[in-house]
């Protein structure tokens, strides 16, 4: 590659980042691309798998606050059935029974919870949760999901037949960020971007 | 004051620091332009590198998944430390054809 080329490129990520850290950029631009939806009353919360659980046996921080989303929302009765999904890793427990174990000690009645913990990718729980669903006749679901994953996410379970609202898993992070958080963010929404592009070409969206 | 304005006060200030100690010491600080020039490089050879190490990355994760029934989760590059190694390959391919041409 040339040299200007090389330099055009280092320009631009210098550019990217000042605009990335010190400028509200990259919360207009998640904005575009997971835009805001009041959640709506469903048949069904699924509460997706995200950051599994640490080695100590708890929930890394990013599946709590999924969990306790999915808790609050059902407490407030936006769904009567709370769906838990997450897999194990090594030896650790499935992160979904682990959730379940939470949610009961937070008092969801363990007839409302439903676990999923095979599924390693969106598109193999947006699968499992229908096979786990269908028979209860649930169409209508409330997913909980991280900001960047939500339109991905609500298109794979779109796809295979539910009809789908969105909640944030986590609200209100948005608000006040620091240039690290919003750093953060941006790699986020690549990664994202880039498994967006992996689902549309294996006709999972 | 926000976080971000404090530390490009913070970090323009050390930069000017630097700026005018230099030239009290007598070094030449013509060529500013020159040195950007230089810096753009280094930070796109640092770029090149990360999106090299992200793509082969993610190559590997499907390799892995399609070719055995093992699972690999694309979120473990979403990790600082591959930005830190980008960097450091970057630095020392940028310094090594430097030499070499110069």
């Amino acid at each position: 590659m040339g040299r200007t080329l090389i330099q055009a490129l280092g320009a631009c990520t210098i550019v990217g980042f000042f605009l990335t850290a010190f400028t509200p950029a990259v919360d207009l631009l998640e904005r575009l691309t997971a835009p805001e939806e009041p959640a709506q009353r469903a048949e069904a919360i699924v509460v997706l798998g995200v950051g599994g659980v640490a080695p100590g046996g708890g929930l890394t921080d990013r599946s709590l606050r999924a969990t306790l989303e999915g808790i609050r929302l059902y407490r407030e009765g936006w769904a009567p059935l709370l769906v838990l999904s997450g897999a194990a890793s090594g030896s650790r427990r499935a992160e979904a029974e682990v959730r379940a174990e939470l949610a009961r000690q937070l008092g969801v009645p363990a007839s409302s919870i439903l676990t999923l913990s095979t599924a390693n990718t969106t598109r193999d729980e947006a699968l499992g949760i229908r096979a786990l669903l269908e028979p209860r006749a649930v169409r209508r679901i409330l997913l909980v999901v991280e900001a960047p994953a939500r339109m991905r996410a609500s298109e794979a379970f779109s796809r295979v037949g539910f009809q789908v609202a969105t909640a944030s898993s986590n609200p209100g992070a948005a608000v006040l960020r620091n240039p690290e958080d919003r750093l953060h963010e941006l790699k986020q929404l690549g990664l994202e971007l880039a498994a967006r592009a992996y689902y549309r070409v294996m006709g999972y969206l | 004051m926000g976080s971000g304005m404090l530390l490009l006060v913070v970090a323009g200030m050390t930069s000017l620091g630097a700026g005018l100690a230099l030239r009290r010491s007598g070094v030449d600080t013509r060529g500013l332009g020159a040195t950007l020039g230089e810096v753009f490089a280094l930070a796109g050879t640092v770029t090149l590198f990360y999106l090299a190490n992200v793509t082969l990355g993610l190559g590997i994760v499907l390799g892995v998944r399609s070719l055995s029934s093992h699972f690999i989760s694309a979120y473990l590059l979403d990790d600082s430390s591959l930005l830190v190694l980008s960097l450091l390959q970057g630095v020392v391919f940028f310094c090594w054809r430097r030499r070499r041409s110069g």
